[in-house]
């Protein structure tokens, strides 16, 4: 084969996103693994060591692994240049995210100082490298829309997730340091959560959803606010506790969630493209969730003690963080891979296939990657895993129950996702054979 | 007068909505609507690649001066979407309607990828460096799609 012309490296080589995709899954695994292990007890309090390192599994070694994967190849496209030696610093990212996300979730499962230091190093060393090298790129100044500016309120939510969590591990890891870390438990699930996931999928969505489903661009109102309103509400939240600083954050950064996610539906809704595929799936079983999840955080927020809830005081905190966590970052995430892997395999083959006509006939479509049928179980799986955590949340009976359907769950994901990869390497040597 | 952005991103979208009536009609097993739509989408796409490939790469580069970089990946980019364009046309003849919507599915990310390219990048460097901008405006919107 012929090497490719310079101007070609806006895009990656597949393998660089493709091992963040392939391993994102199995720590969706683990992730149930832990549940179905540690059984009842994960759902005993948000405390719970078992729920804390369930949770990390969850958030970084499937959102972040995937995230970081997709922006290998997607800064390309935002920002006109990639991500500086993508090809080289991909490897040692990927070790150091999956060596850290092992090290700190076990080491919290088992209360083990040492592999959270252990974790907590190689996070450290993951997140400076690659997002010293997105800073570089993406934060330089340059003219940007409504969708640019939520993305970099999301990177600083980024970095003051990645910052209180590093305060926090280091509690965890020299309880000599006398660091008070539960306090800052809140701020650095919020701005992970509803920070960076949520204002990340705010600017992306803004984006992507009027030019990949045909639909209206979203209202100015919601394009240009809410971004800004969830970022003012959640740092207020983070930097006071005065009564009426609490009503206000809480109100912003809940109504905000709310207006964004009704308007992703009304705009889904009058999409031009009729076609109800596993994204437009994902999306509207994400929105759903948010919309539910919205109030609940509000209330858990500025009523806690509302004696009409339905949700018990301990069991407030668990609650939220299964649907924000499990029913909204992660299914929107799941949603979005069930395109992109297809897609990458897709666009490298036929670019290789421009040289050589004759192999043109030969390249299979998206679809026979990942089919539709396959994505649209997988939204079904994921739905059901959801709801049976969220009975966890109430009956820890269920825990395992639920354990098993998140097994289930990303194992689908793997399994099909490793299939795409492999028929792309039998494609990939068929077209060599014509070159 | 319009400007390279504005009249170039509406242009994508009239494409894009070419391309949903073609999927429509195939889901339909409307063979002959879907035949009308397939032909004026691509009607629709080759007078946008003209636009640019004769008129607004060509100020861009020679404003740049140079064919290499962003117009150079924004050319190969519609040989692989020409490409596909192949495909289908091959897949709407047979009227094989599960291998058309799959490869319009692969066509419509395929475009949506460069799109967000050209409206993000390539537009807005356009804007900035070509001097006369209304002129190429001008005669991108004198170049119309023939009819078939």
């Amino acid at each position: 084969m012929k090497p490719l012309p310079l101007a070609l490296d806006d895009l990656p080589p597949f393998r660089v996103p493709l091992r963040f995709f392939l391993t994102a899954p199995l720590f969706g695994v683990l992730a149930g693994i832990v549940v179905i292990v540690e059984g009842e007890t994960v759902f005993a309090s948000r405390w719970s060591p078992a729920l804390i390192g369930a949770t990390h599994l969850l958030t970084l070694g499937w959102l972040a692994m995937v995230m970081i994967g997709a922006l290998f190849q997607v800064v390309p496209v935002l920002s006109g240049r990639g991500i500086p030696a993508a090809a080289r610093v991909a490897a040692p990212v990927h070790l150091a995210l999956t060596l850290g996300t092992l090290g700190l979730a076990y080491g919290l499962v088992a209360s083990s100082p040492n592999l959270v230091a252990l974790g907590l190093g190689g996070l450290l060393a993951a997140f400076l490298l690659f997002g010293g090298l997105l800073a570089w790129r993406v934060l330089r100044p340059s003219r940007g829309g409504g969708a640019l500016v939520t993305i970099r309120f999301a990177v600083l939510a980024l970095f003051a997730t990645v910052a209180l969590g590093a305060w926090m591990a280091a509690g965890i890891a020299w309880p000599s340091l006398g660091i008070p870390y539960r306090a800052s438990t809140d701020s650095h699930a919020r701005f992970g959560l509803f920070g960076w996931v949520l204002l990340l999928v705010m600017g992306v969505s803004q984006q992507v959803v009027p030019m990949f489903h045909v639909t209206p661009p979203f209202p100015a109102a919601i394009a240009r606010g809410c971004g800004v309103t969830v970022f003012g509400g959640l740092i207020l939240l983070a930097t006071s506790d005065a009564r009426l600083a609490v009503v206000i954050g809480a109100s912003a950064t809940a109504s905000a969630s709310l207006a964004w996610a009704i308007a992703l539906l009304a705009v889904l809704a009058k999409r031009k493209r009729r076609r109800t595929d596993a994204t437009v799936r994902a999306w509207q079983l994400a929105c759903w969730v948010l919309i539910g999840t919205a109030p609940i955080a509000w209330q858990i927020a500025v009523v806690p003690d509302l004696p009409i809830s339905f949700v018990a005081r301990h069991q407030q905190a668990l609650l939220l963080g299964v649907l924000v966590v499990l029913g909204f970052c992660v299914t929107v995430v799941l949603g979005m891979l069930q395109k992109i892997v297809p897609f990458l395999a897709f666009t490298h083959l036929q670019r290789r296939a421009l040289k050589n006509p004759a192999a043109i006939p030969l390249l299979p479509a998206m679809e026979d990657f990942v089919s539709t049928r396959t994505a649209t179980i997988q939204i079904a799986i994921h739905a059901t895993a959801i709801a049976l955590t969220i009975a966890a949340a109430f009956e820890p009976a269920v825990a395992r129950a639920a354990g098993a359907a998140l097994c289930v769950d990303f194992a689908f994901c793997a399994v099909n996702l490793t299939r795409a990869a492999l028929r792309y390497r039998r494609v990939v040597a068929s077209v060599a054979e014509r070159e | 007068m319009t400007t390279i952005s504005a009249f170039m991103t509406g242009d994508h979208r009239a494409c894009d909505a070419q391309l949903a009536d073609l999927e429509s009609h195939v889901e339909a097993s409307r063979w002959p609507q879907a035949r009308t739509a397939w032909a004026a989408f691509g009607a629709a796409m080759r007078c946008h690649f003209r636009r640019e490939e004769e008129i607004l790469f060509l100020a861009f580069e020679r404003a740049t001066g140079g064919g290499g970089g962003p117009t150079y990946v924004m050319r190969m980019e519609h040989e692989q979407m020409r490409a596909a364009f192949g495909q289908l046309d091959v897949a709407v003849r047979a009227e094989d309607k599960k291998r058309v919507l799959a490869l319009s599915e692969s066509l419509m990310v395929l475009i949506q990828q460069h799109n967000m390219k050209e409206e993000q990048i390539l537009y807005p460097m356009a804007e900035q460096l070509v001097e006369d901008g209304d002129r190429v405006v001008g005669e991108m919107q004198a170049l119309r799609p023939e009819s078939s």
